[in-house]
């Protein structure tokens, strides 16, 4: 009943809001090229669709191909470093600084290294997946409950076993939890991406729309941004829900 | 410590290492700490006869549960040997850590049969045997839940069940009732005098219950604090298990509590 009662509330509030945009759009006579009224943004979404999804497939090709790219690359680095100990040692600082840079601002040099295509919006995606992915494994691996190992050790587990029976299982949640931030962020990455150079995709409708004053197509590639990124989350959430931290 | 050393102290005689299922002998262990190394075992011995059960009873952080670590070869001493069954212990022991140790993403037969996965795979045979066990130990039922959805007793029984159904002579208990409740205690405490009839298993029972000790154990050790050496040895003159509130029970009960308490007040003393 509660949790009804707050969802109707956020429900309202932002309903209120698009009330009060739609209605300062009319009152002040905003023209498009400043604010577009929600009522015009979406007869825009609607009518742009085709176009609109043609451009979001290139988007969700590259944020595809990163997480993907990404993914593995963070596998693959976390059980290094978790197996490695000085490896672990020296990238940790490395992975928790990695943090705090922000990878959307690297994203020109990737253009000009790789040049337009789909390649650099990838680069960024991947490397916005890794980091956070990385290090939630790792940290997974690390946190492992002796107890949970050590009946098994004592059985005379070899690694292999330790790994099938107690490391992955354990260390999987944390693993899809730095998957789901990475995925949103990694749409946010592949967009910022396009809008330095491209020739297809949201990034680069958005920019084209903006250079041409059309900002009712800037804010429903937006909408639909915003729609995607939350698709991606509630899958990836699904996908957790399956494996919980049963902890 | 090299092998070659070891060898030449061990065997030490013809037999001991056939009758005794577990030997530790001038154990040494110490931890590292910031101010310097943190001495927890300095020639710790205790031999095991196969088929025996010893309680092992002592002031918490005495170093009771680094004993059975060390005995499981989990953790290796910087001096002093280990042999299992005449052996290194890796592989050989079943050892149930203190706390949760069951998986909590696998349900109560997943975790059982997880002991046996580490031999190899499960056969539909041994998935039988142990469901039938589930029934026979209070359990049926409880197969599908997962460790979190069962009560403290309930999950304690799935341990100690997966402790068993590891198939390994040398059972190594670490409190295993230590989290529950009185009651639920006393029945556990049935429960695995039950559960030992019928897997007969040599255990060394870590408890800071001296009853349950002396209900369950052929000899019981008290331990001195840190650094743990061993300050009484008894021996119940009934085999075990005993009933509880036997007057033999009650009275080395006291016996072992003096000899603890003795022990506490020299040290503050
Ligand atoms: N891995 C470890 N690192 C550092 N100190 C430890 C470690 N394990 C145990 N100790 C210390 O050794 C002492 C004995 O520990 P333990 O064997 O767990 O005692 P008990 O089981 O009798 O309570 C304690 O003071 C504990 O803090
Ligand atoms: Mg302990």
């Amino acid at each position: 009943m509660d949790k009804v009662a707050r969802h109707a509330q956020a429900a309202l509030l932002v309903l209120g809001l698009l009330a009060l945009w739609e209605g300062s759009c009319w009152l002040f006579r905003l023209p498009v090229y400043v604010l577009p009224a929600p009522s015009r943004i979406f007869t825009t979404f609607i009518r742009d669709l085709p176009l609109l999804l043609d451009h979001a497939a290139v988007t969700l090709l590259e944020v595809a191909l990163g997480l993907g790219i990404g993914a593995a690359v963070g596998i693959v680095v976390a059980f290094l470093a978790f197996y490695i100990r000085p490896l672990g040692q020296a990238l940790t600082p490395f992975l928790v600084g990695s943090q705090v840079v922000p990878i959307f601002a690297v994203a020109p040099l990737l253009v000009l290294w790789f040049g337009y295509g789909i390649w650099p919006k990838v680069a960024v995606a991947a490397m916005i997946t890794f980091f956070p992915l990385a290090i939630n494994l790792l940290d997974g691996l690390r946190s492992v409950p002796l107890e949970l190992l050590e009946f098994f050790q004592a059985l005379g587990a070899r690694e292999g076993k330790l790994l099938r029976l107690v490391r992955v299982p354990a260390a999987l949640p944390f693993l899809l939890s730095g998957l789901r931030v990475g995925a949103t962020l990694a749409l946010v990455g592949a967009t910022i991406g396009e809008w330095v150079g491209a020739s297809r995709g949201l990034g680069y409708l958005m920019i084209q729309a903006n250079a041409r004053l059309r900002m009712d197509r800037v804010f429903a590639a937006v909408l639909l941004l915003t729609l995607l990124g939350v698709g991606l989350f509630g899958l990836l959430g699904v996908l957790e829900r399956l494996f919980p931290r049963r902890r | 410590m090299s092998p070659a050393a070891a060898n030449t102290s061990w065997p030490p005689a013809e037999g001991e290492s056939s009758k005794n299922a577990l030997v530790l002998r001038e154990i040494h262990v110490s931890f590292p700490r910031p101010d310097g190394p943190f001495p927890v075992l300095r020639g710790f011995s205790l031999a095991v006869a196969l088929g025996e059960a010893v309680g092992l009873v002592g002031p918490s952080g005495c170093g009771k549960t680094t004993v059975l670590r060390v005995a499981a070869g989990l953790l290796r001493p910087e001096r002093g040997e280990v042999r299992v069954r005449g052996k290194p212990p890796r592989g050989q022991v079943a050892y149930l850590p203190q706390g949760d140790s069951l998986l909590p993403w696998r349900t109560a037969l997943g975790n059982v049969l997880a002991a046996l996965e580490v031999d190899g795979p499960v056969s539909p045979q041994a998935r039988k045997t142990a469901l039938e066990l589930f029934s026979r130990f209070g359990l049926s039922g409880f197969e599908r839940s997962f460790p979190r959805e069962l009560s403290g007793g309930m999950r304690q029984r799935v341990a100690l069940l997966r402790a068993f159904l590891a198939r390994r002579e040398l059972l190594l208990l670490d409190e295993p009732l230590g989290a529950l409740d009185a009651l639920t205690r006393a029945a556990l405490q049935d429960w695995l005098a039950e559960a030992l009839r019928f897997f007969p298993r040599t255990v060394v029972l870590v408890t800071h219950d001296v009853e349950e000790a002396l209900l369950l154990c052929d000899r019981v050790l008290v331990l001195s604090p840190r650094p743990a050496q061993i300050l009484r040895e008894i021996r119940p003159a009934t085999p075990r298990p005993r009933p509880r509130g036997s007057p033999e029970v009650q009275t080395l009960r006291l016996q072992v509590l003096s000899a603890l308490a003795q022990q506490a007040h020299g040290q503050s003393g």
